[in-house]
């Protein structure tokens, strides 16, 4: 049973749960994709955009927790405890680690915001993950290494919709026939 | 989505406040519009009080007694309510248009939805609540301050008397109305800034353009508010 069925380039792309479809798309045509997508699949979904995506006035941990906690789970010990691990995967030192989660949003380094943007896409463990291709081509090559593995872990079943110029790397599970399959 | 569609759409979406994140929005709203404003509230509240018994007793001639029922008279019927709607919205209703406004701009409202979470309920109706939550404690304590005033004005040291003797005169409808328009302002404050914020194009220089109109949207949307007020008490 499929998760998504969207039209593109007049033939239907369907989307099975786990899978991977990455389509050359952009401007206008991307967004009415993302919005379709979007309002077809209930529940928690992450994105991950190539520029911005997270709420400026708050902390990265209040933006990590956000889709969580509205789709009515609170902020409980086991959630911070999955925040605090997923951080553990990212490598890095204890001090940046405590700053990279306190920092207002609107405060980030471009690679902090996209580190945050997919750690609040691993949290919200979504049915659904929407992506730009920019967000894939502007990670450093170990954050990169480091996410597909958590979620690769924590997110097995999610499947990935993909839009822009690039198709993502080997590594994020997308393969030339990802699309021959979807469709 | 207008103004009394975002205002419709909070009230029917108020179970959304069982969830954390809505709450948090809550509670700034009212830190924001509430805590904030009180001391800016009260001072006016204090020289509206000292005005109005100032012209009634000193130069009008009206009694203490008199001069006191009157104030409390205006103030809670009208000066309360539309004061405290109006320093609210040139205080908050240009904040509130604004930051959705640049929310929009910098595509967090497109974030938002892409993620699943409802502009409406985790954005607007926290506003609204809180505005209205806040408008109507601001108007009691605009009026308590302004009486108290009046009262140590015309009485000095026997002004507990005499707020005593005019609780025991003023009726109670006038109240409940004064907690009403407070109430009925607040909301219609933050659906206007709310419906210009989330209206605003995608440029910045549509950040201030929403902002100025919320302000002039809102005070036109009070007075005719005020309007319907006054024709229902005594009309209808």
């Amino acid at each position: 049973m499929s998760l998504l069925s969207l039209t593109y380039e007049g033939g239907a792309v369907r989307l099975q749960p786990g899978g991977r479809l990455w389509l050359p798309v952009s401007g206008h045509e991307r967004e009415l994709l993302f919005d379709t997508a979007a309002a077809t699949v209930a529940g928690p979904r992450g994105w991950l955009p190539g520029e911005g995506g997270l709420v400026a006035n708050l902390r990265v941990w209040e933006n990590c927790l956000l889709p969580l906690s509205y789709f009515g789970r609170t902020p409980a010990m086991a959630d911070e405890a999955l925040f605090q691990r997923l951080l553990d995967g990212l490598a890095m030192s204890m001090p940046e680690r405590a700053a990279f989660a306190a920092a207002p949003a609107g405060s980030l380094t471009p690679r902090l915001r996209r580190l945050a943007c997919g750690l609040r896409a691993l949290l919200a463990r979504p049915a659904l993950l929407l992506a730009e291709s920019e967000w894939f081509g502007r990670l450093e090559e170990v954050d990169a290494l480091n996410l597909a593995g958590l979620f690769a872990e924590h997110c097995p079943h999610s499947a990935w919709l993909v839009l822009g110029g690039r198709r993502p790397a080997a590594c994020w599970g997308f393969t030339d026939d990802d699309n021959r399959e979807a469709s | 989505m207008s103004s009394a569609g975002l205002l419709w759409a909070s009230l029917r979406g108020l179970p959304a406040l069982r969830y954390w994140p809505v709450r948090r929005v809550l509670m700034k709203q009212l830190y924001f519009c509430g805590i904030e404003a009180l001391p800016l509230l009260l001072f006016v509240g204090v020289a509206v009080g000292g005005i109005v018994v100032a012209q009634l007793h000193y130069q009008i001639g009206q009694s203490g007694e008199g001069s006191l029922q009157l104030l409390a008279t205006i103030t809670l019927g009208e000066l309360a309510p539309m004061l405290t709607a109006i320093l609210l919205t040139a205080r908050s209703s240009s904040a509130m248009a604004s930051e959705l406004a640049l929310m929009r701009f910098h595509g967090e409202l497109t974030s938002l939805s892409r993620m699943g979470v409802s502009i409406q309920l985790y954005l607007v109706m926290p506003r609204v609540l809180g505005m209205m939550l806040a408008c109507g404690v601001l108007t009691f304590y605009f009026a308590a301050a302004s009486l108290v005033t009046g009262a140590i004005a015309v009485a000095g040291f026997g002004w507990l008397q005499e707020l005593t003797r005019l609780a025991l005169v003023l009726p109670p409808a006038t109240l409940l109305q004064c907690l009403a328009k407070g109430v009925t302002f607040g909301a219609a404050i933050a659906a206007v800034a709310c419906a210009r914020g989330l209206a605003g194009g995608h440029s910045g220089t549509d950040v201030p353009i929403a902002a100025s109109s919320a302000v002039i949207r809102a005070l036109l949307t009070v007075f005719a508010l005020d309007l319907v007020f006054i024709v229902v008490r005594y009309y209808a």
